[in-house]
């Protein structure tokens, strides 16, 4: 046959040729010195691509990943703001100051407050009398408005 | 790459779970996948998350059973085209390649070629400058055919063009690598000598 062309080669080791051109190309090379030599340069030149590629390969960095996950992560709920030790710590002290000032004013006596009762009683008090009773306390004001009728 | 993150739209658990296996399974064959054809670490970061952040907005796209590999590396290449053609303002896709079927053998001239005086340790720089000179296109289907070992019609898949580009763009970048790395072994010789 003739020989095979450098592309037909690239096929033939990429096994892109139809059946029978394969097998054509199997057949030449065997028997074909400068065909084997042509191919078996071609074979160097991958096999050193292969062997270079394969000492630069790397793992994926971690920061990608990371960067990644990072990315896609749903916004922090607000409260996980105070977690952070720049909120955290300013928003515990002030906590802890509010818990100390609360405690003292809970235990503080409670003021004392007037309700609606009170007064109601007060004024009961000072107003109740028994008008028909001999020994029923005169209120002053009545007393001083009845001073000569109050003398038998 | 370089360009601004958009905010995202917070993962579903289901699709977080997607990312964080794939991430696992295949972050690494992704990641470099994308140093061999940016050449740039970078780049290669870049273009690696951009593509995991696709995956994860399209998981329920995502057959199983079919090459997720495949998949991934189809965004990464659409998405390394993208940049370049935002890098360079227009992308410069090549010259539509003759997808007609080629004709099979005939005459050559066989010429001894000097690499072939080489051993493979010697060749792994020249090797390495080769493949950065090469254009991206032809970068790209050489790694997913000599690298990867896709076949023609998987690399047009993952490419988006004819099985006849994909034969014809490797066959040009073997020859292209084979010439820088003759070029650089030359130039490599003569600055010792
Ligand atoms: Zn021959």
């Amino acid at each position: 046959m003739q020989h095979p062309t450098l592309n037909d080669l690239i096929d033939y080791d990429r096994r892109e040729l139809s059946p029978q051109q394969d097998a054509l190309v199997y057949a030449h090379l065997l028997e074909c010195a400068s065909c084997i030599r042509i191919h078996e340069r071609e074979t160097r030149l991958i096999g050193a691509l292969r062997s270079r590629l394969a000492a630069e390969e790397r793992d994926l960095p971690g920061a990608v990943s990371l960067a990644l996950l990072d990315r896609i992560a749903a916004p922090s709920p607000w409260w996980h703001r105070f977690t952070r030790p720049v909120v955290a710590l300013p928003t515990a002290a002030a906590l802890i100051a509010a818990l100390l000032l609360g405690s003292g004013y809970l235990h503080h006596p409670k003021s004392p407050q007037l309700d609606a009762s009170y007064f109601m009683q007060d004024h009961n008090a000072l107003t109740h009398t028994t008008p028909f009773q001999s020994d029923a306390a005169v209120p002053a004001e009545l007393a001083s408005d009845t001073s000569g009728d109050a003398q038998p | 790459m370089g360009a601004p993150r958009k905010p995202l739209e917070p993962a579903t658990p289901e699709q977080r779970l997607f990312l964080e296996q794939a991430i696992e399974e295949h972050g690494k064959a992704t990641y470099n996948f994308a140093y061999r054809l940016t050449r740039n670490e970078q780049d290669a970061r870049d273009l690696t998350q951009e593509a995991f952040i696709r995956v994860m907005r399209a998981w329920r796209s995502f057959v199983p059973g079919t090459s997720f590999v495949s998949w991934i590396y189809r965004i990464v290449t659409n998405l390394h085209r993208d940049e370049l053609r935002r890098r360079k303002g227009r992308y410069e896709e090549e010259i539509p390649e003759d997808n007609a079927p080629q004709e099979f053998g005939g005459e050559r001239p066989l010429a001894e070629e000097p690499i072939e005086r080489y051993v493979e340790e010697q060749l792994s720089e020249p090797v390495a400058r080769a493949l950065d000179a090469l254009s991206p296109d032809q970068r790209n289907v050489l790694i997913l055919a000599d690298i990867e070992d896709y076949s023609y019609q998987e690399i047009a898949e993952i490419v988006g063009c004819s099985i006849g580009t994909v034969r014809s763009r490797l066959h040009r970048a073997r020859h292209q690598l084979r010439a820088h790395v003759e070029r650089f072994r030359t130039q490599t010789e003569s600055s010792i000598h």
